[in-house]
């Protein structure tokens, strides 16, 4: 592999790209599904190519090839990618790109695991799927399914800096979801997350604690009850949000506003700007003392956890709001060039033929001291929401209103009855100064989101949020009629 | 691009090499793609992309039990052991009683009108100098222009062992531009299967764009509520393809999970609206067969206000008592068959006449980032973005800020007063086909929420 890699680094050099950089990415992933009592799929895939990106004359080429059995096509991709940045020039051009500080030298790193997913027997994954998924079935029960997820991405770096590095990412994931139906309604509860489950870096392991049959009951009950809930009416409340609907309220409104190449608008016509503008670096306030949030690549189960991102920064942990107080930004090493500081580690493609854009790691919120049950005790006339469902925010992520599959009245410290349908809606920085209370450690969890799109060509990303439960004061609920 | 008879070979190998690790029933589906991307944002090119990639993807039934396997390994080693692979996955999975075997199709319609070899071949250089026309105009008016040039060619070739063989060429050609100036934005979004389809207009990339940016200066706060709307073809493209997943998805119907299920053959919105599904019209990025290879057929989904017909694959055909309409994800495939080429049928009036009839209400450039929020009833959710204009007495007066909606498609369609003359294609970028849809004045339409911007 070295030998290809170093092909194309010559063969850019020698063309006259003043930075170059080489990746080699293997991947395969296992999809299963069972439904309604029966498979409903098996699906492997595995595909594999060459990436090459350049710099010449200040601006970038990026040239990928699926066919890599000959250091003759690494040569001619990597002649490509130098071609297409002579084009880049043809039109105006801006600065030219500057890069920060890089991490020259080799690293090595492959995702713990315990039990590789790959290894273990086809009958032994439908098995689980299968017993957890039986459990699920009843009366009004239209739909029941049980998934799991599993994947493997082998990365080998090179650059003209003298940065490599062989990374081994393991993913395990799986998850249930039951749907009730009765006359043209249906409701849908899911376990442990929404879209197929939950995800981790981890091995088959992860899988088995999941304990997908054990929660398999109560997820059809409550699937059943809701289409007896009524709606949850609209006004203001103090809310209480479960961890998983929490992850994505993290993922949208905090994890891809501080994305530094937002902020500078390169992502301006597609995925969009950001309102966190760079004099904001030092001082704004986004949310309350309560809300301390990071951006660890190395927290253990992260599905945004590596040893070095796709530009071979070693993974780290960053702040990103300490105290209620913005503090940084997740950058790449040309957006944290502009900004004068070092790249965060967040360069992230999703396979060899995406160029690495700025992407969120794990943007987690840490964990603050509350048990959960002294949370509801303390919430009276409160709502519990569950599980995501739908999820909305606008170009500059101040704007959004979310979804989740269930919610619950708090009465008496203890969640009474169920409403259906429940939305939320809010701005960025009032719905994280409204945060008055987080739960601690003990119910603290990692959720993987497998699919964060943003970029063109589009990339689907991996990324984590460590969360729990957490109250949010005055907020406005029952959007939908 | 490797033609015809390279991707037939490889389907023989495919097919040979399944059968001999022992398949009962086989596909295979070759995926070809060769498309350069040149991306620019603060009036310059930052992203400069191509992709050359080839995969197959292979079906394997053993009696009733099924598995899917995918490669890019195309030398004759790398098919081998996929199709092993499948096979041996497929004699470990459980039976699918369902399952209703694999069909004989015959070819389907020739669609070859839809591949346009220059585009397919266009070089980052020629993207470029597109992308400079947007730049240097908007250096000229003082905007921040951001958007990309993307130019390509794909091919798909299915062959089963039915005796099912398909292939199509296809070229794709999309450029967008949005401008900003002082916080406000505009955008325009052409795409096409030939660059040629846009040659009079391409000289002036990026012009839309920037007027718009310019107009929606200075944005005022209004107050969310129920406005009668103007939706520009865009907007109404975004409110359709959640009406196609929420309402048209077979399977969805079989489950009972479709908002329209039990409702076929009665009025679901107003008379006025006619929705299709195209995938052989030359001008909406065409795909003549599905992933089981079945030919794909045209279908009236809403005919003046009634719900009419079901795209289906082989496996909902059956349970439904139908014929496959060439509309499926592949021969295991959970997911029901999706129209991919909707076109909304036109109706008389022009843009700004549709304008002029409107005394008070708001000019929808755009929606933004739109989700289900409550399935049952098709609810949405999304932004504005990139223009939203006020009209009072008739006329675009300033902009407004963006606003957030939560409205029921099928309430929206049945509040359509005013259909536009012009039909517009919208999006199919990605290998997905393009909704062709005109502007709509709507009565009614419910906006929840606001913004500063």
């Amino acid at each position: 592999m070295q030998e290809i890699l170093k092909a194309a680094l010559d063969a850019a050099g020698a063309a006259g790209a003043s930075f170059a950089e080489a990746r080699f990415v293997q991947r395969k992933s296992e999809v299963h599904e069972v439904k309604n009592g029966k498979p409903a799929r098996a699906a492997l895939s595995a595909d594999r190519g060459l990436g090459v990106r350049v710099i010449v004359d200040g601006c970038w080429g990026f040239a990928a090839i699926s066919d890599v059995t000959r250091t003759a096509t690494a040569v001619k991709t990597a002649k490509l990618a130098v071609k297409i940045a002579r084009a880049s020039g043809l039109a105006p051009s801006g600065e030219p790109v500057a890069l920060a500080p890089g991490n020259p030298g080799h690293g090595e790193y492959r995702t713990p695991i315990e039990r590789d997913p790959f290894k273990v027997h086809i009958e032994d994954k439908l098995g689980l799927l299968l017993e957890a998924e039986k459990l699920l079935q009843g009366p009004e029960l239209g739909v029941t399914q049980a998934f799991m997820t599993l994947v493997r991405k082998s990365t080998w770096f090179a650059n003209s800096e003298g940065t490599s590095f062989d990374q081994e990412i393991t993913e395990s994931g799986a998850g249930l979801a039951a749907t009730a139906v009765r006359d043209g309604e249906f409701q849908v509860r899911s376990y442990p997350n929404s879209f197929r489950g939950n995800f981790a870096t981890a091995g088959f392991e992860y899988v088995e604690g999941l304990e997908l049959a054990a929660n398999a009951e109560r997820v059809s009950a409550e699937a059943r009850q809701l289409l007896d809930a009524p709606q949850l009416p609209p006004g203001r409340r103090d809310v209480i949000l479960d961890g998983g609907q929490l992850a994505l309220q993290v993922h949208e409104s905090i994890g891809h506003p501080i994305e530094l190449d937002r902020v500078y608008g390169t992502e301006a016509a597609f995925a969009g700007t950001s309102f966190l503008t760079t004099e904001k670096l030092e001082g704004f306030r986004y949310g309350s003392e309560h809300v301390n949030v990071v951006a660890d690549a190395t927290v253990p189960l992260g599905l945004g956890t590596f040893g070095f991102d796709d530009e071979g920064t070693p993974a780290g942990c960053v702040d990103i709001i300490r105290g209620g107080e913005f503090k940084g930004y997740i950058s790449d090493r040309e957006s944290a060039a502009r900004l004068g500081v070092e790249s965060s580690g967040a360069a992230r493609a999703m396979s060899w033929n995406c160029i690495p854009i700025v992407r969120m790691t794990n943007i987690n919120l840490l964990p603050g001291n509350w048990k959960f049950e002294d949370l509801l005790a303390d919430t009276d006339g409160g709502v519990y929401m569950a599980t995501n469902r739908s999820w909305s925010i606008d170009d500059r992520r101040l704007n959004f209103q979310f979804g989740t599959e269930a919610a619950w009245e708090i009465r008496g410290g203890r969640l009474g009855r169920m409403y259906k349908n429940p939305t939320y809606t809010g701005i960025t920085p009032e719905f994280w100064n409204s945060c008055d209370a987080v739960c601690s450690r003990d119910y603290w969890s990692m959720w993987g989101t497998p699919n964060c799109g943003k970029g063109q060509p589009g990339q689907s990303a991996h990324v984590g949020h460590g969360t729990a439960p957490a109250r949010f004061r005055g907020v406005q609920v029952g959007v939908v009629k | 691009m490797i033609g015809r008879d390279r991707a037939e070979k490889i389907l023989d190998t495919a097919l040979s090499a399944l059968e001999r690790a022992g398949a009962d029933e086989a596909q295979v589906t070759l995926s070809v793609n060769d498309s350069g991307l040149t991306r620019f944002a603060n009036n310059y090119i930052h992203q400069n992309v191509h992709e050359t990639d080839s995969s197959i993807s292979l079906f394997a039934a053993l009696g009733s039990r099924l598995a899917t396997s995918s490669t890019n390994q195309l030398d004759r080693a790398g098919i081998i052991a996929a199709a092993k692979q499948v096979v041996a996955i497929a004699g470990e999975s459980a039976e699918d009683p369902e399952y209703p075997g694999l069909v004989s199709s015959p070819p389907a319609q020739d669609t070859s009108n839809g591949f346009d070899a220059k585009t397919s071949r266009m070089t980052p250089g020629g993207r470029a100098r597109i992308v400079a026309r947007a730049t240097k105009r908007s250096i000229r008016k003082g905007t921040s222009a951001s958007g990309k040039v993307n130019s390509g060619g794909s091919e798909i070739a299915i062959a089963n062992s039915a005796g099912t063989v398909q292939y199509c060429m296809r070229s794709g050609f999309g450029a967008s531009c949005t401008a900003m100036i002082d916080g406000a934005a505009g955008s325009e979004d052409w795409s096409g299967t030939a660059v040629g389809t846009f040659k009079s207009q391409l000289g002036k990339f990026g012009a839309q764009a920037v007027r718009t940016a310019l107009k929606a200066r200075k944005p005022k706060s209004v107050a969310p509520g129920e406005w009668t709307v103007i939706l520009s073809p865009r907007a109404v493209a975004d409110m359709l393809r959640f009406l196609a997943h929420l309402g048209f998805n077979a399977q969805a119907h079989i489950e009972g999970r479709s908002c329209l299920a039990g409702r076929l053959g009665t009025r679901v919105v107003g008379e006025n609206i006619t929705l299709r599904d195209d995938g052989l019209a030359p001008e909406g990025l065409p795909l003549p067969f599905d992933f089981e290879g079945v030919a794909r057929r045209p279908l009236t989904l809403i005919d003046k206000g009634v719900a009419r017909e079901l795209p289906h694959s082989t496996r909902t055909a059956k349970k439904m008592n139908a014929e496959s309409t060439g509309h499926s994800f592949g021969p295991a495939s959970p997911t029901g068959g999706m129209p991919m080429h909707l076109v909304l049928e036109p109706g008389e009036q022009k843009l700004e006449d549709m304008i002029a009839s409107v005394d008070r209400g708001l000019y929808v450039s755009r929606f933004w980032y739109t989700n289900v929020a409550e399935p049952t009833a098709a609810v949405i959710t999304g932004m504005t973005r990139d223009g939203l204009f006020l009209i009072t007495r008739g006329k675009l007066r300033r902009a407004a800020c963006n606003m957030r909606f939560t409205q029921s498609v099928l309430e929206a369609l049945n509040n359509v007063e005013a259909v536009g003359s012009e039909l517009v294609g919208v999006g199919g970028d990605w290998g997905a086909g393009q909704t062709r849809c005109p502007a709509l004045r709507i009565a009614s339409f419910r906006f929840t929420g606001s913004t500063g911007f």
